[in-house]
């Protein structure tokens, strides 16, 4: 009907539906479905109706984590470029997640692994887009107390270090 | 270090390697006199200016650098020992750093322990605050730290412009001089290394800070990636708490990792990030550990990772 089908299967398709009759009922109701859908008395609904559509997809939740899969189905190109994503994905599961759990032997595995995995699986590019950004508002802001702590320590060879001074004091006038 | 002094005063030699480029530009750092302007711009935020002034005398630094854009900020730093006026609640904070010279000094052979974690090279000729200048290109070869690219002055050896750049190859900070007076001598200077006028009323306050060895207390925390070692570990008073802190460095770049007990039931953790700091903190044990660096969030939470909390128990 649609060209999905290959010819020789036909005739298997065709006689495993003969004796369902729930299935000949439900494609009954697919087609009218269907005329419903295309008839002219639609048409004048039809912008209404896919902006409804886009307004219930946009409220859907956000999936956080994609589901592992395995790693022969994919090509090592795309693999190098799937890494990326679920880089991405896991990122911000990772922000997602309220705590990582009280176990010391449960690492943050789930989270850290996958990013340094884009990494390693990417060509050698210059300019990787591997490692997702980060969300700044995921938890609250760093205590400034503790970037003043770290601050002598901050700015390697730039203006004798004096860079980390001033990254934060910058840093808090940003707040 | 011999070679850098010499370069220093000399000038670039023809084909000067890139890593002698940027032992000069260290060296300068702490021996020129100079003073000017710099502005700070963090990716995405507001410059920030503040006039710096630097001068180097019977082996002796001295240095004053006062923020001139939102609160004012003035800060004294004589060798080691680094004094913060903060005009407005007229306190004067006194800290020391860690080592002689404090942070340049980290790089205590920065040709090989550099050349190993980043690729350096010569980029072209540029021009900052109305001089010539040579640019630095450094890229981490292991993705784990931020590039960074350097704008040396061609004649003295001095920084004048740092960027830092991201995986994604963008400019995430950058400071440099818009205006810059280098060399000559020092009572030239001197009037610019004032400090605040003060009186009984400002309020001397000194962070409480103990030395700590955090293995013989039970943490286990391994330095993950290489050419980053431990340069620090001590206990401060932060607020009402006491509060641990490991600092790793790899000369460029420096990763603090804070550990305090979870004191009441709220605590947070997650990843954040403020400008080029990145921020993790998750929770090992009764502790809350902070992991915070001016390094790709891949680095940071490979430090995060790396620690563990074993009671140590007693016999």
């Amino acid at each position: 009907m649609d060209g999905e089908i290959e010819p020789a299967h036909v005739d298997e398709v065709v006689t495993a539906c003969r004796p369902a009759g729930d299935l000949r009922e439900d494609w009954t109701l697919y087609h009218c479905i269907g005329e419903v859908l295309r008839s002219a008395d639609m048409a004048a609904h039809s912008t209404a109706l896919a902006q409804a559509v886009s307004a219930r997809l946009a409220a859907e939740p956000p999936i956080l984590a994609a589901q592992r899969r395995p790693a022969f189905l994919f090509s090592t190109r795309l693999a190098a470029s799937m890494a990326a994503a679920v880089a991405g994905v896991a990122v911000v599961a990772y922000i997602a997640l309220p705590r990582w759990g009280d176990s010391v032997a449960d690492p943050p595995s789930l989270a850290v692994a996958p990013v340094e995995a884009a990494v390693a699986t990417l060509p050698n590019a210059s300019k990787p887009a591997a490692v997702a950004p980060v969300a700044t508002a995921a938890v609250p802001a760093v205590s400034p107390e503790f970037l003043v702590a770290h601050r002598q320590f901050s700015g390697g060879i730039a203006m004798q270090g004096m860079v980390g001074q001033v990254r934060s004091v910058a840093m808090e006038a940003g707040r | 270090m011999l070679a850098a002094s010499s370069a220093a005063h000399a000038g670039p030699a023809a084909g000067t390697s890139a890593i002698s480029w940027l032992q000069r530009a260290q060296h300068a750092a702490q021996r020129l006199n100079y003073s000017g302007t710099v502005v700070y711009m963090p990716m995405g935020g507001q410059p920030q200016t503040s006039r710096i002034t630097h001068v180097f005398e019977n082996g002796n630094e001295r240095e004053r650098l006062e923020i001139l854009d939102g609160a004012p900020l003035v800060i004294l730093r004589s060798n080691e020992e680094v004094k913060s006026y903060s005009p407005e609640t007229k306190t004067v904070m006194v800290e020391r750093r860690a080592g002689r010279g404090g942070f340049p000094a980290l790089l205590t052979d920065p040709g090989a322990a550099i050349e190993e974690q980043y690729e350096v090279r010569k980029g072209d000729l540029a021009r900052v605050a109305g001089m010539d200048c040579q640019v630095l290109v450094l890229e981490s070869r292991d993705r784990m730290r931020y590039g960074h690219r350097l704008c040396i002055e061609a004649q003295s050896g001095l920084l004048l412009k740092a960027q830092m750049i991201n995986e994604r190859g963008e400019v995430i900070e950058q400071i440099a001089f818009s205006q810059v007076e280098i060399g000559g001598s020092t009572e030239r200077y001197a009037s610019r290394l004032a400090r605040p006028k003060s009186g009984k009323e400002w309020r001397m306050s000194t962070p409480g800070v103990t030395p700590v060895r955090f293995a013989d207390i039970g943490w286990l925390i391994e330095n993950p990636l290489p050419g980053f070692r431990k340069v620090l570990e001590l206990k401060r008073g932060i607020g009402a708490s006491e509060v641990g802190q490991i600092v790793f460095s790899d000369g460029l770049a420096s990763v603090s990792v804070f550990i305090e007990p979870i004191r009441g039931a709220t605590f947070s953790e997650g990843v954040s990030s403020q400008g080029a700091v990145n921020v993790i903190r998750r929770r090992v044990g009764d502790h809350l550990v902070t992991v915070l660096g001016e390094a790709p969030p891949a680095c940071i939470s490979r430090f995060a990772q790396a620690i563990d909390f074993k009671p140590v128990v007693r016999q």
